[in-house]
Formats: C-alpha cells, sequence, structure tokens
C-alpha cells in the first residue's frame, strides 16, 4: 500500500488585512496528493501560490477553508515537524554564524543530540562541498553557497519528507546542476521530495510527478512519463504541456 | 532551548554589544563620579558615587534589555529566519525561553562586574565600605485596614448626608486609603506622640525622621525619642532626613531591678517629645522609621544586583512579547512609551486622588493610571539603586519577591504569549 505523505483537499487561502478585508486569494481550491517516495513538483507562474501552498503544508499558516494533512497528522504537531525539512524561498541565514554554525543551530532546533549533529554536519558540508569554507561566517557567502548552507540545513536531522520552495532560483547553471543531482541522489534513497519551480526544463529532469497551478487553482498535473510520451518535442514536454494547460485554462474563462 | 540561548549569544558577542555594553559599564566607574558633586562629606560622596553609577548601569541594562529584545523576533521576521525556526520540532515557547535567558545572562554579567567595581572603586582611597542599616516601619494596621474602618465610622454617623452615603463604595475607600498613608499628627510643643514598633531590643538604633519636601517646610524639629530603654535628643532645623541615635539611658539602667521596669521595658513604642516651641508634624506612615544595623556593604550590593537584574529581566520578557507582536520600530516606540507610562502613572494617581472632582476624560486617564500603577506596583516597591546607596538593608523577602515575580511569574506569561503570538504571525 501506498503511504501518503502529504494531503490537501479542498484548500483554499485568503490573506486579509489587519481590518479583514480579503487583499489577495492565493490558493482557490486545490487538491493534492503526494505519496511516499514521490519527487513532486508544483509548477505554476510566480503569484499561482505555490509558497502559499507550502506554507499551509508547513503549518505556518493556517488554510481558510479546506484541511492539511502531513504524515497523516496536523501539520502542527510535533511529530509531524520532525519528519520533514524545509528550504525557504529566499535562504536567508544568520550573518553571522559560520557555515558549520549554522547547520549545527538548525541541527539543535531539531532536537539532535551534539555529537550525532557535529557527525551529520561535517558529513553534509563535504557532500555540498563546503567543507574549506565551514569557519568563514555565512554573512560573506555568495548567493550559490548559501543555498547549499540552507540545503544542509534542512537535511541535518535526516528528513523523511523535503519540501523545496524554489532550490534552483537564484543559482547559476552549475549550481543548478548540482542540485538536481543531490535531489535526484536524495531520492534514489527514498526520500519524498516536494518542490516547486518555474524552471521548467529542471523540474522535467528530476520530478515523477507534477500539478501545474495558475492563479491558486490546479489546471493540470500527472505522471511526468506521461507527459513525455505525449509530447511531439520530448525535451521541452513539460514546457509544452505547461503552456497548453494555461491557454486551455484561459480559455475556459 | 540551549540552542536559542547559544545563537543569542553568538550575536551578541560577535555583534559586539556584549564589548560596548562592558565598556560602558566599566566606563560609568570611572568617569561618572567625577561629574557629579556631593555634599563633601565622605558618605555623602560615597551616596552620590553609588547613586549615580549604579542608577546610570541600572538604567543601561535596563533599556539595553528592552532594546535587545525588542529586536530580536522582529528583526526575524523581517529576514525571513522565523520560519525556518517554526517547522522545527521544538517549541517556541522554549526558542522564547533560551533567548531571555541568554539576555538575563547578559546582564547578570555586566551587573556581576558593576558590583565588583562598586565595591572596589569607591573605597579604593582609604575609606571603609559603611554597613547597610535594617529599615522597620511603626508596625500599623495597614492603611486599607484603618480607611475601611473610618468609612464604617463614616457611614454608620448621622450626621453624614445620605447622597454621600450613596458614593461608590471602592472610590470612597480608595480615597480614605490614600488619605490614611498621608495621615499627619500634630505635636504641639510639650506634648509626646507615640507609634508602635517591633523592633527586638540590644541593637544601636536610631530614630529616622522625613519631611516631606512636597509643601516645601522644613520644620525645625527639637525633641527627645524614647524607644525601650534608650533615647535621643535631636535639635535640627535644617536637614530633611534626621537620624537620631538611641543610646541607653542612665536612669533606666538603674531601674532594671526596681519594681516596676518591666513595664517599661515592655512598651513597644517609640516616642517623640516635642521640646521645641513650634508645631511638629509627622506622617506616622511615611516620615518615621526605625533604622538597626544591618549586615556589610557588600551584601547589600549583592541584593541589590539581584533586584536590578529582576528589572532588567522582566523588561527582556515585556520586549521579547512586543517583538514576537510587532515589527521593530512600532516595538520600541510602544515600549518607550509603556515604559513612560508606567513612570508616570504612580504620580497620577497620588497627585489626583479625588475622583468626584474630576470629569469624564480626567476620569478615564486616572481609570487608566491606576490600571497601569496596579500592574507595575510589583516594580515601583523596588528601588535597588536608591537603597544601595542610602544604605538601606534590602529585606531579603523583598528580593525573593522580586526574583519571583519578575524573573520567573512574569517572564513565564510574556513568553508564553510571545510563541502564541509568533506562531500567528508569519507571513
Ligand atoms: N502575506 C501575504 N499577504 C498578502 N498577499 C500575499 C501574501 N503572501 C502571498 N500573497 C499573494 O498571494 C499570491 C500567491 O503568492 P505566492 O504563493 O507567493 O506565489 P508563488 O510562490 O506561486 O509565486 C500572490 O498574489 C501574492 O501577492
Ligand atoms: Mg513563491
Amino acid at each position: 500500500m501506498v503511504e501518503t505523505v502529504i494531503e490537501l483537499k479542498g484548500v483554499e487561502k485568503t490573506f486579509r488585512d489587519f481590518w479583514m478585508r480579503p487583499l489577495a486569494q492565493a490558493v482557490r481550491g486545490l487538491d493534492l496528493e503526494v505519496r511516499r517516495g514521490d519527487v513532486f513538483g508544483l509548477i505554476g507562474p510566480n503569484g499561482s501560490g505555490k509558497s502559499t501552498t507550502i506554507k499551509m503544508v508547513l503549518g505556518l499558516i493556517r488554510p481558510t477553508r479546506g484541511t492539511v494533512r502531513l504524515f497523516g497528522l496536523d501539520p502542527r504537531a510535533k511529530a509531524a515537524r520532525t519528519r520533514l525539512g524545509y528550504l525557504p524561498e529566499l535562504s536567508h541565514l544568520h550573518p553571522f554564524l559560520t557555515a558549520e554554525e549554522t547547520v549545527l543551530y538548525y541541527a539543535g532546533l531539531s532536537g539532535m543530540k551534539r555529537a550525532a549533529a557535529r557527525a551529520r554536519t561535517a558529513e553534509l558540508l563535504e557532500e555540498l562541498k563546503l567543507s574549506h569554507v565551514r569557519r568563514r561566517t555565512v554573512g560573506g557567502f555568495s548567493k550559490g553557497m548559501a543555498r547549499r548552507v540552507a540545503i544542509a540545513a534542512a537535511l541535518v536531522a535526516s528528513p523523511e519528507l523535503l519540501i523545496l520552495d524554489e532550490p534552483t532560483s537564484g543559482l547559476d547553471p552549475i549550481g543548478t546542476r548540482e542540485v538536481k543531482e543531490l535531489v535526484g541522489r536524495l531520492a534514489a534513497g527514498g526520500m519524498t521530495v516536494l518542490l516547486t519551480s518555474h524552471q521548467l526544463f529542471d523540474v522535467q529532469d528530476i520530478c515523477n510527478r507534477v500539478a501545474v497551478v495558475s492563479a491558486g487553482r490546479q489546471v493540470g498535473g500527472g505522471v511526468v512519463a506521461d507527459i513525455v510520451a505525449a509530447a511531439r518535442d520530448k525535451r521541452h514536454a513539460l514546457e509544452e504541456y505547461f503552456e497548453e494547460r494555461l491557454n486551455a485554462q484561459k480559455d475556459e474563462q | 532551548m540551549i540552542t536559542a540561548f547559544l545563537i543569542t549569544w553568538r550575536s551578541l558577542w560577535r555583534g559586539k554589544t556584549l564589548w560596548i555594553l562592558l565598556a560602558a559599564v566599566v566606563a560609568a566607574h570611572f568617569l561618572l563620579p567625577g561629574l557629579v558633586r556631593s555634599d563633601g562629606s565622605a558618605a555623602g560622596r560615597l551616596e552620590m558615587h553609588v547613586r549615580v553609577v549604579c542608577g546610570t548601569v541600572s538604567a543601561l541594562m535596563c533599556v539595553a534589555s528592552l532594546a535587545l529584545a525588542c529586536g530580536s523576533f522582529a528583526r526575524e521576521r523581517d529576514a525571513e529566519l522565523l520560519p525556518l525556526v517554526l517547522v522545527r520540532p521544538i517549541s517556541a515557547f522554549s526558542v522564547a525561553v533560551g533567548r531571555w535567558l541568554a539576555l538575563v545572562v547578559l546582564v547578570g554579567v555586566m551587573l556581576a562586574v558593576n558590583a565588583a567595581l562598586v565595591n572596589v572603586v569607591p573605597f579604593s582611597s582609604g575609606l571603609t565600605p559603611p554597613d547597610c542599616k535594617v529599615h522597620h516601619s511603626p508596625s500599623l494596621p495597614p492603611a486599607e485596614v484603618a480607611a475601611a474602618e473610618a468609612m464604617a465610622a463614616f457611614l454608620a454617623s448621622e450626621r453624614t448626608p445620605e447622597a454621600v452615603k450613596k458614593a461608590p463604595r471602592a472610590a470612597v475607600l480608595a480615597l480614605l486609603t490614600a488619605k490614611e498613608n498621608e495621615r499627619y499628627e500634630v505635636v504641639r510643643p510639650g506634648k509626646s506622640i507615640s507609634l508602635p514598633f517591633d523592633v527586638p531590643a540590644g541593637e544601636r538604633l536610631a530614630a529616622r525622621t522625613r519631611f516631606s519636601t512636597m509643601y516645601n517646610t522644613r520644620m525645625a524639629l527639637n525633641g527627645i525619642f524614647r524607644y525601650r530603654d534608650c533615647e535621643g535628643t535631636v535639635s535640627n532645623s535644617t536637614q530633611a532626613i534626621l537620624d537620631t541615635p538611641l543610646v541607653p539611658r542612665a536612669d533606666i539602667l538603674s531601674l532594671t531591678v526596681a519594681p516596676g521596669a518591666g513595664d517599661v521595658l515592655r512598651d513597644l513604642s517609640l516616642t517623640f517629645t516635642n521640646t521645641g516651641r513650634s508645631d511638629v508634624m509627622l506622617r506616622p506612615r511615611r516620615d518615621v522609621e526605625l533604622l538597626a544595623p544591618g549586615d556589610s556593604f557588600f551584601a547589600n550590593s549583592l541584593r541589590a544586583t539581584g533586584e536590578m537584574m529582576a528589572l532588567a529581566g522582566l523588561l527582556a520578557a515585556f520586549g521579547f512579547f512586543l517583538s514576537a507582536a510587532l515589527s521593530r520600530p512600532v516595538a520600541l516606540f510602544t515600549a518607550v512609551v509603556l515604559l513612560s507610562a508606567a513612570l508616570m502613572a504612580p504620580d497620577a494617581v497620588s497627585q489626583f486622588p479625588d475622583e468626584f472632582q474630576t470629569t469624564a476624560g480626567e476620569k478615564a486617564g486616572l481609570a487608566i493610571s491606576r490600571a497601569v500603577t496596579r500592574f507595575t506596583a510589583a516594580l515601583s516597591e523596588i528601588s535597588p539603586v536608591s537603597d544601595l546607596a542610602s544604605g538601606r538593608a534590602i529585606p531579603m523577602r523583598e528580593l525573593i519577591g522580586a526574583i519571583v515575580a519578575d524573573m520567573v511569574a512574569w517572564p513565564c506569561i510574556f513568553l508564553g504569549l510571545s510563541a502564541f503570538v509568533l506562531r500567528r504571525k508569519v507571513r
């Protein structure tokens, strides 16, 4: 039996201002299911509600309507939070900490024991090619290096589920390729991944399933292999599919 | 919790806050005393030194802990670092507690340095540290009790107009309590006044009289204080605070074997006999105290440090709450406004006790001031700097009360609220 890791049912989110007047309807009815072992891509244009959806999955914000389950639990349950790693859209870090201290800090917040945290941190910094800068404060890091530190922080507690919001944004082609390879390795190791992106070329390479969202609504989705099989241009299959779905939605309106 | 503690310390350390504060504390000890004038006596110099230096350090610690706490969560929210903490399995409460503890330890380190310096610097020129004095107030029933009795008599009296009897009781009681606290007794020439005290015999006591400067009068005080088998004579027309040492009376000493001497010894009242030519006006609840020898300046400086720490700890916890709820500039602004309100409220309440003569607007203002005073009562009851400077031995009970309230109870409430608000304020 396949285990459902993330489940969204009829989820809506309306942002309101201080006076409770609606500001933006970021998500307007979304059903999603991410199963164990999936590398699930949530794709859509800017402002389509991807980050908002992720924040609801993480329990950072509450949906206005509908239900979100994480490992079958409320996303705010401690038991659910111990099992996930999160990379936010913008990797801000404490500028006064070194790379090593940053990762150790998040290990501590995850309740890891000191010795285990040290070993795991060294291992991750090695894997992410950060060992040589581990004693430098992250304030002076380049965008790509900072992103890798943030990824190490997300992975430090060996989560079962990794949630990546725009993991490749701001990275150069080499950085992008490295992240893709890393996600590939993690997925091969059995990790479930939910990622968002608007760089469809990357998504096509690493995801096995996708959902296309536009203006807070799901307008398409499915198994990537099927989409590629149905496409004329195999290299740009997802791009083709994406444009087709968005146009179809515009026609409906 | 330890993780949150460590990161806050690292930021204080690497952000140089620690060093700047430390430099400020040390500088206060060596630079400030040169800037103030005292009455020239050794005791006066010491009092001014302690008052100015410890007052500055204490204020600095309060402002620093409030400002640092106000910046904490608000800055992380602006930097979008908070979600990274909130998705971890650690509870927001323990994060808040860890950070608060880091600030408390910072303040503790600074105040420890301050305590060390204040025990060394003023005495480096050969002056010996004076012992502190335990202050005893007259053992009168609480003002509220006296006020309630006065009100009962007032209501029972036939002469009281019916309309007045219908006035709101709480307001009348508050009014009578304030009046009772400020009640004057007039001691005419040749007459005496007796005040009950609960101070054990066998100690070298002094009677302290303090004239209120509220009415700008400095009365000549001429008379004799007697307590148990001791007495002291006072004759002074200039000082606002007068300590009259009470020394054993020779005639009483010879009486100790005589019959009836026990009655004298059992009477635990301080009597003051006015031998001057003008009336002496004393507020029994405010103007007279018995001073007994206390322990060393050093011990008192430790207690004062504990109280200063409690104040800073409370403000830090409050700052964390503001920081969790508001953005940094708004939190800082709110903190400043509330702090000034807290400082002004007791004055507002004591200067305008009469609720019957005020308009609706003034009534509302008074009600707010009352609420604020009730809230800050625990704070305004302690004055560690002034106590250390004036040599008042801080009672252990007062210190423990301050620590329990300001370092445990209120922080738990404020940090709990911070944790609650943090989860609700994710963008
Ligand atoms: N905190 C917020 N307050 C008000 N509107 C918001 C907030 N966060 C996001 N939005 C709005 O919700 C919509 C979806 O945003 P987002 O989920 O960030 O999109 P995406 O990540 O797909 O680019 C946008 O129109 C955005 O302006
Ligand atoms: Mg986004």
